[in-house]
């Protein structure tokens, strides 16, 4: 027809995961802020801080460090089964890893509210008469994780959303770029654990 | 439109970067058993560092994409490393 428009998409994949990756960065940057003020109290209360770790819950700790790889791998899956046109399978991975993201949260559910129940919290009265080093790992531990838990609750959304994109085909096999961001959020939520898990659980 | 070559990662290429991934951690936790003292928290970091690599190179598929990328994650690294060391070369010898 002559009258016909075509009408071409400007579309950036590189761009848009570059914009992805610096969002990254910032992050990284964020928690390595944070890893500083450890590694400096670490090395000033070091005797104060294997007391204080010996109270967390290494089996919960390795239980979720196991969770977060199974589910950075069933992400990265989904991406390589929306590439090859399998959108069934795209959404099965990507419903797995929303299902152990919230998994993750639940476990951090019962491990801070153990916490809670032996008066262990920000502010209490016991964490108050406890060793200036076990306040500040006990003060690190509350911060570092519970941050870390709020960027799990903003991965688990942003992998909903994209979940719905997929379903309703706003998220194709050759427009997939915002599935692979939301993968690299993942995977980053991965990274960080990779390391809080070592220094905060395995120290004792 | 520009079609970009997407490179794509197999199923089983993943299956065994979590296996690794997974007895990477289970050392992890294996060592804390034994006292090793000072050396404990050298050798879990290390480790940590390894899965981090591995992490980004098959996860975030950085080690099959473009040298930008690659250039940029690096230097991101280099960047906390030198933040690490300048720190505590000031706060260790002062």
């Amino acid at each position: 027809m002559e009258n016909s428009i075509t009408h071409t998409e400007h579309r950036d994949d590189t761009a848009s995961k570059m914009g992805m990756w610096l969002f990254i960065f910032t992050e990284l940057l964020l928690f390595g802020g944070l890893f500083i003020v450890y590694s400096v109290y670490r090395s000033k209360y070091t005797a104060d801080f294997h007391v204080a770790a010996n109270q967390l819950n290494t089996f919960i700790g390795t239980v979720n460090t196991v969770i977060l790889l199974v589910s950075s791998m069933t992400v990265a899956m989904s991406v390589t089964a929306l590439r090859t046109g399998n959108k069934g399978l795209t959404l099965k991975l990507l419903a797995t890893t929303i299902f152990f993201a919230f998994l993750f949260l639940v476990n951090k559910y019962f491990e801070w509210g153990l916490k809670f129940e032996h008066h262990l919290y920000p502010g209490s009265e016991l964490m108050l008469t406890l060793k200036r080093g076990e306040l500040l790992f006990f003060g690190l531990y509350f911060f570092m994780t519970g941050l870390h838990a709020l960027h799990i609750i903003v991965g688990m959304i942003l992998l909903i959303v994209i979940y719905r994109k997929i379903q309703t085909g706003r998220i194709t096999k050759d427009d997939n770029v915002l599935l692979e961001n939301g993968g690299l959020y993942w995977h980053l939520v991965d990274l960080i654990w990779i390391f809080l898990f070592p220094l905060l659980y395995l120290i004792s | 439109m520009e079609q970009e070559h997407q490179h794509i990662t197999s199923y089983r290429t993943y299956a065994i970067v979590l296996t690794a991934l997974l007895f990477l951690t289970a050392i992890t936790v294996f060592v804390t058993w034994f006292d090793l003292e000072a050396l404990t928290i050298v050798v879990a970091m290390a480790i940590a560092c390894v899965k981090v690599t591995i992490v980004i190179s098959y996860f975030m598929h950085v080690k099959h994409d473009k040298l930008v990328f690659k250039l940029m994650v690096g230097m991101v690294f280099i960047l906390i490393l030198v933040i690490f060391l300048i720190l505590f070369s000031d706060y260790l010898f002062r």
